[in-house]
């Protein structure tokens, strides 16, 4: 059997800076801030990929530059093998029936105006798909597979009679009608209570066994990604530092800034449950705009010499892991908390 | 601690200078549009000195509407519909707006969620505190207060020369910082923490529940914790209490409620938390939503949802058990050990 093997999503060498005006009243330059640096992803087709990181990490742009929200200011996009920024007209429709993305906020990504119906159905309707009783059907079975049952008494429902957690799995239902073969899904739940969240992450499983869509699942929670991802990569600042199946850096992390983000997780009381990485300084160094690996500044192991002065790029440690440290050489750091 | 006078039996009030705060039989509502909303219906629990209480729950359970309750904050709309909040032995639901005025923040600080969006951006960091600091204690001068923020400073790890910077020049972490030095300004004997972390991020969320751990023991201060998130709690609160629907249905030490909860929706609840630690388990999510709490089910509120639900659930008003000295639950089904 032919293996296909090119990724159905790839992010080659991709930069992406915003201009911020100056402040009149002197509390802020104007300048850049660069919200991705030189991003490099290759996402396989049929995987739940999980891009993890906290505010400011750059990964809810990541999640905007493939559905075109935005645009890259370097690199490139692939759907496919295709580059992504190209596309105009009939082919730029046929990119947003392949590829489409579930928001954060219920509150705000359904229109308050719409059926539960006609929100699912719209999609179908922009891009001229089945007609009469079939499409009915169609949206009333993806409303059923979002968990919504039975689908004709929540068809007939208005946003504001549904909770965050049904109104998320609205969102997905759109999202899928058009049975994509990627889905961005960008914190899904984080505005949602935990009971609601597992709800929703096993409809994104049921989903994806269902479909065999891609998923990008963009999220702070690396527990999270840990139950729902088949691989991750750890994002700070614009960087992707680590990348890797999900047990595996979560319980074999190489980056000390993974391991500062496992430090930092609730343990539930269970102390003893992980080790201790301590790669994080307690006080951050004072560096005014350091030119070199972006996790410098509170990382306990740095070297000055080294990390203050190069930027770490993304490099194979183990097959199928890759670290952007520079103190990292064949899967652990040198003199560093080994494992 | 002591749950058996917990529960309200009506005994004589005696001192127990353990004690610090004792909310017996606590109920609270709303007036909306479609009626009273029973936002909290009977809930009491105590807090001694020095421990930290964990009050965990999901959107809607009652929680915040307790510490609001507690601070006498409550909106226009909402009315104290029974019991009493003994603090330091007195009743705060008889205590006119005035002397209200003089507890808060003297002896109870609340924290608010996103609370460090609420410093003023157009006065210096250091200008907030100590005006807090005066207007509660108007004797001291200007710059015995500042001396104060300085210590107050170091006790939460700011560094002292950032005092003069505008909140906008400070990450959140530090936002935050100032915000608990402001609630530690007076000495409180209590502080009300109502998702104090929310808004920040994994590593800095971890930091600040560390460091308020400790000062919680350094200081001896008693800290209510609000939070819809019960993993938080779990490494910085002594005790938890989980909410649902409006009343407590669980209370006991974090060993007792991780380890062994009793409550069939404490189980649910851990259950549907994702995990880092020991092996990838299936998470079991609660099925259905929370019941109306204005026209609330008689009978047990959870037993909707719940895996051990039988007829009789729905019918008889659930009674508190006692799973240990210390740990109790409101469930008919639930056993003793």
């Amino acid at each position: 059997m032919h293996e296909d093997d090119t990724p159905i999503l790839e992010f080659e060498d991709v930069t992406k800076t915003y201009r911020i005006k100056g402040s009149m009243f002197g509390g802020r330059p104007a300048g850049e801030v660069t919200a991705l640096h030189r991003v490099n992803l290759r996402i396989k087709r049929g995987e739940v990929f999980g891009l993890v990181g906290e505010s400011g990490s750059g990964k809810t742009t990541a999640g905007r530059l493939i559905v075109r929200l935005e645009t890259p200011g370097a690199g490139r996009i692939l759907l496919n093998g295709e580059e992504i920024s190209g596309l105009h007209g009939r082919r730029l429709k046929r990119y947003h029936r392949q590829v489409q993305m579930i928001f954060q906020d219920p509150y705000q990504s359904l229109n308050p105006q719409l059926s539960i119906y006609s929100s699912v159905v719209e999609p179908l309707l922009i891009h001229g798909i089945s007609s009469g009783r079939d499409r009915r059907e169609r949206v009333l079975e993806m409303i059923r597979t979002a968990g919504l049952s039975p689908p004709e008494t929540y068809a007939n429902r208005y946003p504001h009679q549904l909770s965050g957690g049904q109104r998320q799995r609205v969102a997905i239902a759109r999202a899928m009608v058009l049975e994509p073969d990627f889905v961005v899904a960008d914190e899904p739940t984080s505005m949602l209570d935990a009971s609601y969240s597992a709800q929703i992450f096993n409809i994104i499983l049921n989903v994806r066994k269902r479909f065999g869509v891609t998923l990008l699942f963009i999220t702070h929670s690396l527990a999270a990604a840990r139950y729902l991802c088949d691989r991750i990569a750890v994002i700070y600042r614009g960087h992707v530092m680590e990348v890797g199946s999900a047990e595996e850096v979560i319980h074999q992390p190489l980056h000390p800034y993974t391991q500062a983000l496992i430090d930092a997780l609730p343990k539930f009381g269970l102390t003893d449950a992980m080790p201790r990485y301590n790669t994080l300084l307690e006080t951050d160094r004072d560096i005014p705009d350091s030119v070199g690996c972006p996790f410098f500044p509170r990382c306990r192991i740095a070297r000055r010499s080294l990390c203050s002065r190069e930027v770490p790029v993304l490099r194979p440690a183990t097959p199928g892991r890759f670290v952007a440290c520079l103190l990292v050489e064949g899967g652990a750091i040198p003199g560093g908390n080994g494992h | 601690m002591n749950d058996q006078r917990a529960r309200g039996h009506g005994q004589p009030e005696k001192t127990e200078p353990d004690v610090l705060l004792r909310v017996e039989d606590l109920s609270v509502g709303y007036r909306t549009r479609r009626g009273l909303m029973r936002a909290v219906d009977g809930v009491s629990f105590t807090l001694n000195r020095g421990r930290s209480l964990g009050l965990v729950g999901e959107s809607g359970c009652g929680k915040t509407t307790v510490g609001m309750t507690l601070m006498g904050l409550l909106p226009p709309n909402g009315q104290v519909l029974g019991g009493r909040i003994l603090f330091r032995g007195e009743d705060l639901l008889l205590k006119t707006e005035e002397e209200m005025r003089r507890i808060r923040w003297n002896r109870i600080a609340m924290i608010f969620q996103a609370a460090m969006n609420a410093l003023n951006p157009v006065q210096r960091v250091q200008a907030q505190i100590a005006e807090a600091i005066r207007t509660h204690r108007p004797e001291l001068s200007e710059q015995d207060a500042l001396k104060q923020v300085e210590g107050l400073f170091q006790l939460v790890n700011l560094p002292k020369n950032r005092m003069r910077d505008y909140p906008h020049q400070y990450s959140g972490g530090m936002k935050q910082r100032a915000i608990i030095a402001m609630a530690l300004s007076c000495s409180p004997d209590l502080i009300i923490a109502d998702e104090p972390t929310t808004a920040l991020d994994v590593i800095v969320q971890h930091q600040i529940l560390e460091e308020t751990r400790t000062l919680q023991q350094d200081l001896g201060i008693s800290i209510l914790f609000i939070s819809h998130d019960i993993a938080i709690v779990a490494d910085v609160c002594h005790d938890i209490g989980v909410m649902y629907a409006g009343q407590l249905v669980e209370y006991g030490s974090r060993e007792e409620v991780f380890g062994d909860p009793g409550h069939f929706y404490t189980q649910a609840l851990l259950a549907s938390y994702p995990t880092i630690t020991g092996e990838k388990r299936d998470l079991i999510p609660i099925p259905g939503e929370t019941p109306s709490l204005v026209t609330p089910p008689a009978g047990c509120r959870f037993c909707d949802r719940c895996t051990a639900f039988e007829s009789e659930c729905r019918l008889v008003t659930p009674a508190w058990v006692d799973l240990s000295p210390t740990h109790r639950v409101l469930c008919s089904r639930c056993l003793s050990p």
